[in-house]
């Protein structure tokens, strides 16, 4: 994989294993040793899937809302 | 006038600052009155109604009630004389109503204000009527149509959140969120979920997210009366909703409620934590998934292990009948060979009655009269064994020619 593994979002990770998974199913023209370096990826891939949710923890941050510019500018 | 200031600055000191020659300058009461009279001669602000929401009534010692009237965008200042008041019901903050009466100017204090003669609140059949009014104006502009929804995102980001900063809605749908996909951020940019504030506050945070860089927006608030919600039925927010540059949820109110806004939305979800259900995958079935996948990419490797197998044990199989097949058709020509070898050997030709005449001692085969002599031992290999023999005599053919059949006796 040319990125590394931490600029892989998610769902990035996800749709690859999938991509992996139903070429090892599908593509019959793939060697041996192309299917293992893929299995390879594949559980290295599903490993940090899981390790990303298990080590997650949701960050909410709260935002100044301005309000709006009326047309009009109003008087204090 | 801006303009004019470094002019004035330049002259200062030589010339008197300017007064412009108008033909009418009028004191203050002059322009306060002419106001006055503009104001209260229009015929349509002397009698009419208008609706909006009242905020902060007060009532003071005269026994005249002050109050602002106000919707999204602008308000109206009112007074309620003590007099007027009478009969009518005390004024609930908050509320909607139609308020009649005229618009005056108070010159004292140079404001204008409406002076109340009667209020109603606004009832529920009311706020229905206006509630399909406005549904049916944006679906003829249509603010509802079905290829206008766009679907949600398969994996936000970061989730924006336009609700208020306290209460049980936006402690649910972190809550929602947290548990099912942890993995994303979440915004919040608080707003004003009911009363006059509520519209341009929800309208503002939906643009606040958005600058944030929001891939999906909800836009929520917990139940309440109709009343209550009314800020969802407002035509700001439908607009601000339908203008979003990306897919906006709406959850406003219980599984009942139904507000312009849900109508608007790319989708409506029942309550703020169905919301949540609809906004990110469950972490849970995610590691269903990622089992299963594992499971299939295990399979289809073992799969190919096994052709890989069964390949080599056919080929290793292949290989031992080829040698079988080669070391059979070795063995057949050496008995080929081997019979053609024996047809060739001396000892067959022995049995064709030859024999072999060998000098008894050193066993060197007799080819010439000339290598015995009289009375030598022999010793004469016949087919089925040996016979000793004594020369008894020698005679030299008379004809021998060497390489040449010895059948020309005559």
């Amino acid at each position: 994989m040319s990125k590394k593994a931490q600029d892989v979002t998610f769902g990035e990770a996800m749709a690859r294993l999938e991509s992996i998974v139903s070429q090892l199913e599908e593509d019959e023209s793939i060697g041996l040793e192309q299917a293992l370096a893929l299995y390879e990826q594949g559980l290295a891939l599903a490993d940090d899937c899981q390790q990303r949710l298990a080590a997650a923890k949701l960050r909410l941050t709260q935002i100044a809302v301005p309000p709006l510019a009326s047309p009009a500018a109003e008087p204090a | 006038m801006i303009d004019l200031l470094p002019a004035l600055r330049a002259s200062a000191g030589t010339l008197a600052p300017v007064i412009p020659l108008v033909p009418l300058v009028l004191s203050v009461s002059e322009a306060t009155g002419h106001i006055k009279s503009l104001l209260e001669d229009d015929s349509t602000l002397a009698d009419c109604w208008v609706r909006g929401e009242v905020s902060d009534p007060r009532t003071y010692a005269s026994g005249h009630t002050y109050f602002t009237l106000r919707d999204g965008e602008s308000q109206l200042k009112c007074v309620l004389f003590k007099q007027k008041a009478r009969g009518l019901e005390k004024l609930e903050h908050g509320r909607q109503y139609i308020v009649h009466g005229s618009v005056g100017v108070y010159e004292a204090n140079g404001v204008y204000q409406f002076y109340v003669t009667d209020h109603r609140p606004l009832g529920v059949g009311e706020l229905y009527q206006q509630f399909e009014l406005l549904k049916s104006k944006l679906e003829a502009d249509g603010l509802f149509a079905t290829e206008r929804k766009r679907p949600l995102p398969v994996w936000p980001k970061r989730i924006g959140i336009a609700t208020s900063p306290q209460g049980a809605v936006i402690h649910d749908l972190k809550q929602v969120i947290g548990r099912r996909f942890p993995l994303v951020e979440v915004v919040l940019a608080p707003c004003q979920v009911q009363g006059a504030p509520a519209v341009p506050t929800i309208v503002a945070s939906l643009q606040a997210l958005q600058r944030a860089g929001c891939d999906v927006i909800v836009v929520a608030r917990g139940g309440g009366s109709i009343e209550d919600l009314w800020a969802y039925n407002d035509e700001a927010v439908a607009r601000a909703i339908a203008a979003c540059g990306v897919p906006v949820v709406s959850a406003v109110g219980h599984e009942t409620d139904f507000t312009i806004a849900d109508f608007v939305a790319d989708v409506r979800a029942a309550t703020p934590s169905v919301a949540g259900e609809l906004l990110v995958p469950d972490a849970a079935e995610l590691r269903r998934q990622l089992a299963s996948l594992t499971t299939r990419a295990e399979r289809a490797v073992q799969a190919q292990l096994w052709t890989a197998q069964s390949d080599l044990v056919e080929r290793a199989a292949a290989l031992k009948r080829h040698l079988a097949m080669r070391l059979e058709r070795a063995d057949s020509r050496l008995t080929a060979l081997n019979g053609r070898l024996a047809a060739l050997s001396p000892l067959s030709v022995l049995a064709r009655g030859y024999a072999v005449a060998r000098d008894a001692v050193s066993g060197a085969v007799v080819r010439s009269v000339s290598e015995v002599c009289e009375g030598q031992e022999l010793s004469v290999l016949v087919a089925d064994g040996t016979l000793a023999a004594r020369v008894s005599s020698v005679t030299r053919s008379a004809h021998y020619t060497p390489n040449r059949l010895v059948t020309q006796d005559t």
